[in-house]
């Protein structure tokens, strides 16, 4: 068979590629953005006016909804990539609370998409600075966590 | 899949390599499978498409599409959260069958269910 099929066409089903290139900034970039998402829809509101207004608001709310919802599930790959590439067992022993740390951040990923919580968001954006400290901490840099909005 | 494989020997299919286990459980790491270019894509089909932005051709579920661009998922990897929606001009064809295991591929994720938030 294989004699067969060894000069196929190959249909990439690879998962990520062993790069050995991560940072904690891709999270915080992507949990910015769906605060950001967020807030903008807590700010709009409903208008009073014609069928157009009601529609045209329908149609900006489903947009920030929609990137809302990639926004937070990008930030909780992003996560779940550091966990599971970078992060090894000699760094659970000097962070004991690193499985905690990254599982309640993946579940803070999901609040954000499931409703309109600031709170959620910001606590999600603390955990991505918690991680951040816990990653440059272990690769020995002092590197500042900062936010880009 | 006595029918696919007539279309294959008729040229109406093609064979690709799966490459990885992004698909799995579905499709395997080394898989051949068939695909027909002239299939309607749809809906949790499984096609085999260029890569956005990469010069490989990659194979995936079909989670959304419009007239333009097509959302594609797999259960692991990276796919259109990440690497963004693909040009519906870049489907080769939709995956019919496994020639490998000798059986018509699924109609939805096995793997849909549990994944799903």
């Amino acid at each position: 068979m294989a004699l067969f099929t060894s000069n196929l066409p190959v249909a990439e089903a690879h998962c990520d590629g062993p790069c050995g290139i991560y940072d904690p900034a891709a999270a915080r970039i992507t949990a910015e953005a769906a605060r950001s998402m967020t807030k903008k829809m807590l700010d709009t509101h409903a208008p009073a006016g014609d069928d157009a207004a009601r529609a045209n608001y329908a149609n900006t709310m489903a947009r920030f909804a929609l990137i809302k919802e990639e926004q937070a599930e990008a930030t909780k790959h992003e996560l779940l990539i550091l966990w599971t590439d970078f992060f090894k067992p000699e760094h659970l022993e000097a962070n004991p609370d690193l499985h905690d740390t990254f599982w309640n951040a993946a579940k803070q990923c999901s609040a954000v998409k499931q409703g309109l919580d600031l709170e959620a968001c910001d606590a999600l954006i603390a955990s991505c600075e918690k991680i951040h400290n816990i990653f440059w901490g272990a690769k020995g840099r002092d590197v500042n966590f900062y936010l880009a909005g | 899949m006595l029918r696919e494989l007539l279309k294959w020997a008729l040229q109406r299919r093609y064979r690709y390599r799966v490459s990885g286990d992004s698909m799995h459980p579905d499709l395997v790491d080394g898989e051949v499978i068939l695909i027909s270019p002239s299939a309607q894509v749809g809906v949790n089909s499984i096609v085999v498409c260029g890569h956005p932005w990469k010069q490989i051709d990659v194979v995936k579920w079909v989670r959304g599409l419009d007239t333009e661009l097509i959302d594609l998922w797999s259960p692991q990897g990276s796919h259109s959260q990440h690497f963004g929606r693909a040009d519906a001009a870049l489907v080769r064809g939709v995956a019919t069958a496994s020639l490998s295991r000798r059986c018509l591929l699924p109609n939805r994720p096995t793997s849909l269910a549990k994944d799903t938030p």
